[in-house]
């Protein structure tokens, strides 16, 4: 069972979708995330390993590489595709209670932008990190985050913003979900973000990368 | 090609009047390589890997039938024209550009304000892909809008440079702001100068444009007008992706 697990941590790393996907092309013709994931299963792979020694495994190599400037946007989304034809065999065993999260992750582009590429790359790491992911899109405004973090008990959230005129938002929606839900974790990030700004507006975390914000995470879930 | 140049000929700048120029680019004109996208999505030329290469080479083809880049400029005459150490004043309104590009910009006595775009199509063309679940091809779609807003730019340089040219002129390099300590809210004083609506681009409460890929900003103009370095050289973005190792190749 180890060796189709780390076949599978291969297949999202390298991106290889299912046997159709051309791509990389020397894996062409060979079974893909998608098949080898549901002949885990049908294996009787426990699906928390599936998610813990394969999905997070092969996300967490192809995070690093993109942390490194060893691969580019577009690897990390193929990447992101196979997790996600994985992940659709999870699914049921998740809905059941069977598998489960690390948590809940809220993520949005703050109010004002529309910018969404970034933060769609924070959203599939950090999924592919065990995470159950709502994403609230763009142009999220302060209340409802503030909501949907009412709405997920014992949530993180993640702010992204491109341009330095709707970074201010960001403040605003730190400030107002701190005052109703001080527990909460808040994330930010975005091109033109630091590390001094995120303390100055009194979040919990900047990651100039999607990794960060999954290690960040993961080490406040324990 | 739907060129336009409004009221006056460039030779009247000279006698200190402004002339409105607006063109519509055709798409094959800007000479859009493969190789440009493959940079804007990241990679070093020659290390992009299959299949995005198809990706690509699918999109650009694609583009020439969808896409409608436009560019224009308002050329103000140096009666109209200020540079300071921290800024410019351009009809009698100050733009806090910052000392960085004051600097850049001290050699124009005239300028240019000017603004390209990649057309209205585009924003639709690669949210489709992104709805769809096809965020690769969406990528690859935004990445080629960031290029042709970026050519469209060159092209509308190349334009302007001619014009100035005949009249004796050089200019400096472009400088928008969001770039280099020149804030982004300055965008609606910069378009408040501009005709409505010019070229079809809306600004939004947070100076986001609309079509998003387009660009806008100034250019400096005028007989020792000179450019000097630019882009990834002098701007303080510490994480921006076009820093990366590879992108810096």
């Amino acid at each position: 069972m180890e060796e189709i697990l780390n076949q599978i941590a291969v297949c999202i790393e390298r991106g290889k979708v299912n046997a159709n996907s051309p791509y990389p092309p020397d894996l062409k013709g060979q079974d893909g995330a998608d098949e080898l994931t549901a002949k885990a299963i049908a294996e009787g792979a426990a699906p928390s390993d599936v998610l813990q020694k394969a999905l997070i495994v092969g996300m967490g190599n192809i995070g690093r590489k993109y942390s490194e400037h060893k691969v580019f946007v577009p690897d990390l989304l193929m990447a992101a595709k196979a997790m996600t034809a994985a992940m659709k065999h999870l699914k049921p065993y998740f809905e059941s209670g069977e598998a489960k999260h690390k948590g809940t992750f809220i993520v949005g582009t703050v109010q004002g932008d529309l910018h969404d590429i970034g933060k769609n790359l924070v959203a599939m790491v950090i999924e592919g990190g065990g995470w159950n992911v709502v994403d609230l899109g763009v142009d999220v405004t302060a209340e409802k985050f503030l909501q949907a973090v009412i709405d997920n008990p014992g949530c993180a959230v993640g702010l992204s913003a491109l341009l330095t005129t709707t970074m201010v938002n960001m403040e605003k929606t730190v400030a107002l979900i701190k005052q109703n839900r001080p527990d909460t974790k808040v994330l930010v990030g975005g091109a033109p973000l630091t590390m001094e700004f995120a303390q100055k507006i009194g979040a919990d975390s900047y990651s100039p990368d999607p990794q960060g914000a999954l290690e960040y995470l993961t080490a406040m879930a324990g | 090609m739907n060129e336009r140049l409004y009221g006056n000929t460039i030779d009247d700048v000279l006698q200190g009047m402004a002339v409105l120029y607006e063109s519509a680019i055709p798409f094959v004109d800007l000479g859009i390589e493969p190789f440009r996208v493959e940079i804007a999505m990241g990679y070093a030329p020659g290390a992009m890997p299959e299949p995005f290469h198809e990706l690509v080479d699918t999109a650009v083809a694609e583009a020439a039938q969808r896409l409608s880049p436009r560019c224009g400029f308002l050329v103000l005459p140096s009666s109209e024209v200020e540079v300071g150490e921290t800024g410019l004043r351009l009809r009698g309104e100050w733009f806090e550009t910052g000392d960085t590009i004051a600097g850049l910009l001290e050699s124009a006595s005239a300028g240019a304000i000017f603004a390209a775009t990649a057309g209205p199509e585009l924003d639709e063309w690669a949210r489709g892909y992104f709805n769809d679940g096809d965020p690769m091809t969406g990528f690859v779609v935004d990445a080629l809008g960031s290029v042709t807003a970026e050519r469209s730019l060159d092209w509308l340089e190349e334009r302007l440079l001619d014009l100035a040219g005949g009249i004796g002129w050089s200019v400096t390099h472009q400088y928008g702001p969001g770039y280099c300590g020149w804030h982004l809210s300055e965008q609606h004083k910069l378009f408040g100068l501009l005709p409505p609506r010019f070229l079809g681009i809306a600004l939004s409460e947070s100076a986001l444009m609309r079509p998003v890929k387009s660009v806008s900003g100034f250019i400096g103009l005028g007989p020792n007008a000179e450019r000097k370095p630019h882009g990834c050289a002098i701007c303080t973005m510490e994480h921006c992706f076009r820093r990366s190792p590879a992108a810096a190749v």
